[in-house]
């Protein structure tokens, strides 16, 4: 089941952000970040390695380079989201080929599903905040939102360490 | 890489592009990231309290008998947490069925049981502790601890049964037993006869004797008591490896391990000194305790060089009582440019001791690793002529030798040998 729900998910994210390149007419690049996406369900069904986290940067330049350009941030955003639910679930598909049971395998995975439907469930309703609530911000705002933003994710990485 | 750190960089290079390029899409792409940290930290749980214990089904086996382990670890906390143990094998051992890694998920107060199947090689094997990891349910952070968890396999040698060793030392020991003492008084084998005492049971009154002769005669049988028995085991590396790596030590340690049980059984006071790089030396002794302590002692017996001792030891003296029975399981090297096993086994029997040679036989078993030719054969049987020529020395000073062809039991191929004493000829080998 997760092996299935890996290969969705690197579909479904090249899907979004193709299909958001596509929106603004930059046909190519949305042919070429398909074609990518290909090579990284080819390459995770060979088991390289180091293919989901490579999928994962290039979604995160590939969706970077879509905003900047002008696509909708609601494809960038479903491109990296499923990148990163693809990427978390290989790393999950290997600790859980050690579990002892059916049954624990069974409850790991739906423990970690979970965790994933929230995730999904959170980044949607803070995506569609963002859609409602425009605010500008100065440019003192913004430096003192960078510390914060800085001093934040340090203090999580710090508490996860 | 550490994940956490991998996501934590992402959302920190996405919000710093956002914040140099003023373009506030950049920043909703972060929030994923930022969401899946937290999710991880919310997860984790606050307080880890694990049991954890390592049982086998014996810890004490002969080699490569199998040996189930069942670990089993308990939650005594009251949250859920996913723990991925890890038993640590030590080296030489052989994992046949089961993980001893395994991903469990133990609800609060829950346990969780898994087992695995080794064997190993003759050895002692330390379980030195079981790696733990305890995570959040994203698998972002792992506190990995080793749990003290200690255990111990033995592996001793098996111990071939024999049913008897004639041995015949000139010294016996006070005790009863079954080596003839030769000396007179209660016993089954027929020693002498001598005038009647007062005293004697009419059924040693000898009567044809008495008859013949004036007065009465009485037989005499021969004490029997018990002796002291010296092993020496050669695991001396020139002399037990052949055929390319292949040695012959594990051969002489069952070989070893046979004797030493049959003669503490026969109640015999038994020592053992094993020569490797090292001398190892167990102390004379009597029983059952002294039997554990032998297999202990040949369980960690190893092949050993050394430039210093390159001969069997001559300083048995002090070790082993003077008469008593030396029995030596070598397959003993012949050539005196390499060593002088021989000079040293007669030094010993000039000294007293009535020595008995076991020799696991190299050349057949060198031979029956090699590709069949008639040359090989007939390189075989000179080697096997030099041999025995050499041997004959030991045979004219009346050292009791046994050949034993490895490729048969020790038991099967000695026995016969051994439960007479046969001195002066080649004993064990088929012809």
């Amino acid at each position: 089941m997760t092996r299935l729900a890996i290969l969705v998910c690197i579909g479904m994210g090249t899907a979004a952000l193709s299909f958001g390149f596509a929106n603004i007419e930059y046909l190519l690049p949305g042919i070429l970040i398909l074609i990518l996406g290909v090579a990284w369900i080819y390459a995770q069904s060979t088991g390289v390695e180091w293919s989901s986290m490579a999928g994962l940067i290039g979604a995160g330049i590939i969706g970077s380079g879509g905003i900047l350009l002008g696509a909708n941030s609601m494809w960038m955003l479903a491109g990296i989201l499923f990148s990163l639910l693809a990427w978390d679930l290989t790393g999950f598909q290997t600790r859980l080929s050690f579990a002892s049971t059916v049954n624990d395998a069974n409850l790991l995975e739906r423990k970690h599903l979970q965790h994933l439907g929230s995730l999904i469930a959170i980044t949607i309703v803070l995506y569609m905040f963002t859609v409602f609530v425009q605010i500008e911000l100065g440019l003192w705002w913004l430096i003192l939102l960078a510390f914060a933003m800085t001093f934040g994710l340090i203090q999580l990485l710090w508490k996860l360490k | 890489m550490n994940r956490s750190a991998f996501i934590t960089a992402f959302a920190f290079v996405l919000f710093v592009i956002a914040l140099a390029t003023t373009n506030g899409g950049l920043l909703v792409l972060a929030i994923p990231f930022i969401i899946y940290l937290l999710l991880g930290l919310w997860s984790l749980p606050e307080k880890i309290e694990l049991e954890i214990t390592r049982s086998m089904d014996s810890e004490r086996v002969n080699p490569n008998d199998l040996v189930k382990v069942e670990i089993i670890v308990r939650n005594r906390g009251a949250e859920s947490v996913e723990v991925l143990i890890e038993d640590q094998i030590p080296e030489g051992v052989v994992l046949h069925s089961g993980s001893p890694r395994q991903l469990v998920m133990l609800p609060g107060n829950g346990e969780r049981m898994f087992e695995y199947v080794i064997s190993a090689p003759r050895g002692t094997y330390h379980f030195d502790g079981l790696r733990v990891k305890v995570g959040d349910a994203l698998g972002l952070m792992r506190h990995a601890e080793v749990a003290p968890v200690q255990g111990q396999l033995y592996v001793v040698p098996n111990v071939l049964r024999l049913k008897r060793v004639s041995i015949r030392p000139r010294r016996t020991r006070l005790y009863t037993g079954n080596i003839p003492a030769r000396v007179g008084g209660s016993g089954t084998e027929f020693f002498g006869v001598r005038n009647y005492q007062p005293g004697d049971p009419p059924r040693a009154i000898n009567w044809r004797a008495s008859a013949r002769h004036s007065g009465m005669y009485s037989n005499e049988f021969q004490q029997e008591r018990v002796t002291d028995v010296g092993i020496v085991l050669d695991a001396r590396r020139q002399a037990n490896v052949f055929a390319g790596d292949r040695s012959m030590l594990d051969n002489s340690i069952m070989a070893a391990a046979a004797l030493t049980d049959v003669f503490l059984s026969q109640g015999n006071r038994v020592g053992m000194l094993i020569q490797s790089s090292t001398l190892s030396w167990s102390y004379p002794g009597y029983g059952k305790v002294q039997r554990e302590r032998i297999m202990r002692t040949l369980m960690g017996a190893h092949l050993g060089d050394s430039q210093v001792v390159m001969s069997l030891p001559r300083l048995l003296f002090g070790k082993f009582s003077v008469d008593s029975q030396i029995v030596l399981v070598s397959p003993l090297i012949t050539d005196p440019l390499i060593a002088d096993d021989l000079d040293v086994v007669l030094h010993w029997r000039a000294r007293g001791y009535q020595v008995l040679v076991i020799i696991p036989d190299p050349v057949s078993f060198e031979l029956s690793r090699l590709p069949v030719s008639a040359e090989k054969d007939l390189a075989g049987r000179m080697v096997h002529l030099e041999r025995r020529t050499a041997l004959n020395r030991l045979l004219h000073a009346g050292v009791q030798i046994v050949e034993w062809n490895v490729e048969m039991p020790f038991d099967q191929a000695v026995s016969p040998y051994l439960s007479r004493p046969v001195v002066g000829q080649f004993a064990g080998r088929l012809p």
